[in-house]
């Protein structure tokens, strides 16, 4: 049987890479690279190849679960159709995650729409779900513009605010290219974690973890004269940044006519990331001249019209009694938000492998967007999608996922956009000033570090990845200062405990963290229960914040 | 000389797709993976196909063998996972994790050529930054591959 090579476009981010599954009749082989793809010429990161793994994963979910046990889709929909059908509107909750086709999100919210729920949110609690609200235009003003590839390649000064090689790494080739073209061509990295980016740049804003903001604010503050300034001192003491930095960024991105901010934020990184998009948005405003801001970001996932936290908090009250979630990780890939599901009566959501842990509630099969046709929402516009594989047997589409549950084809409509406001200058001094250090402020004796967590492509792979030969054991990032005081030694066994639990990491041993940090793959599932999150009461973003550890050699 | 893959400095950014790439084409085992030369670089580093290769002289099966193109290759049938290769490699790029009873080694994707009619490895057609190029002999002293890490911001490469 010949080979034969299936173009498709890669959905694990927003960044559109072409690439080519290789089958071999019905049989899956792997990935290829096109060279004359238009995006990205064949270069794909960590998670596009692992496209093909995932199309015959040995978890591979074909059949509906029902509290961990396989059921029939003729029981599901037996059993369900009725209780969604007659639920009053105001106790359903519709939410949707990742693996959706802009047809498919169309036919959620026109599920939702049919029966007349307000409660339509993105099940998709990552704090890089603001950078898609900060592109979006507040009423009265025009609309932000979203970086172009060329953008890049012609910009004078770049600014990359947080871990953007990480969360794209396709994006690195674009920005070096651009580095390396002219001298005067200057590249900027903000970020509380010495990434691989900071290696290229010309200045590395190495910020206190949590004070970006405070940094962005400032740099804002040198470029418009009319706004109030943060004392230099306070900023310095605050953030631990050089303050000629800041007035040497400030000066490039006002001579140069011509600069980009690419900003990516993962969960676990900074305590107030809507501030931190507050004070993106401001600098933008500020930049005169041609300029554009790119979301680096995993997901494509847009805002509902409602929020999770608003629904999650509706849950707790009694007031929603039943949820049904479209995607592919929502909720078991946030263990920590499942004990707020607990009091619904009826949980569904869907998947592609079968999840780790047995939940309360139907687990449904559904394709992987290879094996869809449709359009893809990417940075550079719509894309569309052609099936590399035949839908796995036993899963069921979105729309024929709806049409059993109402009986009829799903209507399509326009995914609502949620509110945006934005924070007015002095509201956001205010805001910023909050996160100056207090002199009352203490260090917890006992939970000495900060925790911070990081987002890489690769630490994708490892976790949805059929199991490796040599499976990687979660590690935790550690200063070898703190390291040797601690007498911890490099890929040591040890525990790491946070208020909320502990778990067992390898010890890396890593001048990317500062003395009294330590960082954590957030792509591991193991990690994700170290973490508090939040519900901001305006806005009902969930925010998973870094919080306070304690880390000890563990035999 | 046949061609090798090389490492450009100036563009390798640590993301170690190379790895994934590697996993994807051969069974979840990588041939090129990423070592910690310091505690501040992470590099990718692969089979070198020695023009006196170690692994091939402590093999006592002769399952490692070198081709008149220059690469060092496994007839995998005589190997008996005895680990010599793995011990006397002095770059370290056979890992000792056996995939059934052989020691996985890079050979440049020679299947890929035969499979999908592409020439070069895996890891250098996926590389996000083109970092990893596939070059031979002559191509090799081009002056601007790596030169520009030279004078690259002082900032240590994060691991």
């Amino acid at each position: 049987m010949s080979i034969s090579l299936m173009r498709t476009t890669c959905t694990f981010c927003p960044f559109g890479c072409t690439l080519e599954i290789v089958r071999r009749g019905r049989q899956i082989l792997g990935v290829e690279y096109p060279e004359d793809s238009p995006v990205n010429a064949g270069r794909v990161c960590a998670r596009g190849t692992l496209a093909a793994r995932l199309l015959d994963h040995p978890r591979r979910l074909c059949y509906p679960l029902l509290n961990g046990k396989e059921r029939t889709w003729d029981e599901f929909f037996a059993e369900v159709g009725p209780q969604i059908r007659n639920c009053p509107s105001d106790e359903l909750a519709v939410t949707y995650d990742r693996n959706l086709t802009i047809e498919e999100q169309e036919m959620v919210a026109g599920f939702a729409h049919q029966f007349g729920t307000d409660n339509l949110a993105a099940a998709w609690p990552e704090a890089e779900l603001l950078l898609d609200v900060l592109l979006r235009p507040v009423s009265g003003s025009g609309p932000q513009r979203s970086a172009t590839l060329d953008d890049i390649v012609n910009a004078d000064s770049i600014l990359l605010v947080g871990d953007v090689f990480g969360a794209m790494p396709v994006v690195a080739r674009t920005v070096l290219d651009a580095r390396y073209r002219e001298r005067n061509r200057k590249l900027y990295c903000l970020d509380s974690i010495r990434t691989n980016a900071a290696g290229f740049a010309h200045k590395f804003l190495w910020v206190k973890p949590g004070t970006e903001p405070i940094v962005l604010f400032a740099i804002a503050s040198l470029l418009d004269a009319r706004m109030k300034k943060i004392a230099p001192e306070t900023v310095v003491a605050a953030s631990g940044v050089t303050y000629a930095y800041l007035n040497e960024l400030a000066a490039d991105f006002a001579r140069n006519r011509k600069g980009v901010i690419i900003a990516a934020l993962n969960s676990g990184r900074t305590s107030h990331p809507e501030l931190l998009t507050s004070a993106l948005r401001l600098l933008m405003s500020k930049l005169k001249g041609t300029k554009g801001l790119l979301a680096s970001r995993e997901s494509a996932v847009v805002p509902g019209p409602s929020a999770l936290g608003h629904i999650l908090n509706r849950i707790e009250q009694g007031k929603i009694r039943i949820l049904i979630n479209f995607g592919m990780e929502f909720p078991f890939a946030w263990p920590a938000l499942l004990p707020r599901l607990e009091p619904l009566q009826l949980l569904v959501t869907t998947a592609v492998l079968r999840p780790r842990m047995n939940l309360s509630g139907w687990v449904l099969p559904v394709p992987l967007d290879i094996e869809k046709s449709g359009t893809v929402r990417t940075l550079w516009g719509e894309m569309k999608l052609v099936p590399a594989a035949r839908p796995v047997s036993g899963s069921r589409t979105i729309e024929q996922l709806i049409s059993g549950l109402i009986g009829s084809p799903p209507a399509r409509v326009e995914l609502p956009l949620p509110p945006t406001s934005e924070s007015k200058g002095r509201e956001l001094a205010e805001q910023v000033r909050q996160l100056f250090p207090n002199e009352n402020d203490s260090a917890d004796d006992e939970y000495r570090f900060q925790l911070l967590a990081e987002r890489p492509a690769y630490g994708f792979v490892v976790e949805h990845a059929p199991r490796n030969l040599s499976p990687e054991a979660p590690t935790v990032s550690i200063h070898p200062a703190d390291a040797r005081s601690l007498g911890i030694r490099a890929q040591d066994n040890v525990r790491l405990a946070t208020p909320l639990g502990s778990q067992r990491f390898a010890a890396h041993l890593s001048e990317t963290v500062r003395p009294g940090t330590l960082l954590v793959d957030y792509n591991r599932i193991v990690t994700r229960n170290l973490f508090p999150f939040r519900i901001d009461n305006s806005s009902g973003m969930v925010i998973v914040s870094p919080t306070r550890a304690k880390i000890w050699r563990d035999e | 000389m046949a061609r090798r893959i090389v490492l450009d400095l100036d563009y390798c950014i640590g993301c170690q797709t190379c790895t994934a790439a590697c996993q994807a084409a051969f069974h979840g085992e990588a041939r090129i993976r990423h070592g910690t030369p310091a505690t501040t670089a992470l590099l990718p580093v692969a089979c070198r196909h020695c023009e006196q290769p170690l692994c091939a002289a402590a093999c006592p099966f002769q399952v490692l063998q070198v081709t008149e193109a220059g690469l060092v290759v496994q007839n995998s049938f005589r190997c008996v996972g005895c680990r010599s290769c793995i011990l006397a490699c002095p770059w370290g790029v056979i890992d000792e994790t056996l995939l059934r009873h052989i020691p996985q080694k890079c050979n440049l994707c020679a299947d890929r050529k035969g499979q999908v009619g592409r020439d070069g490895p895996r890891c250098v057609a996926a590389c996000p930054t083109g970092a990893l190029k596939f070059l031979d002999e002559s191509e090799l002293p081009k002056p601007e591959i790596g030169r520009r890490f030279l004078s690259r911001s002082p900032y240590w490469r994060r691991t």
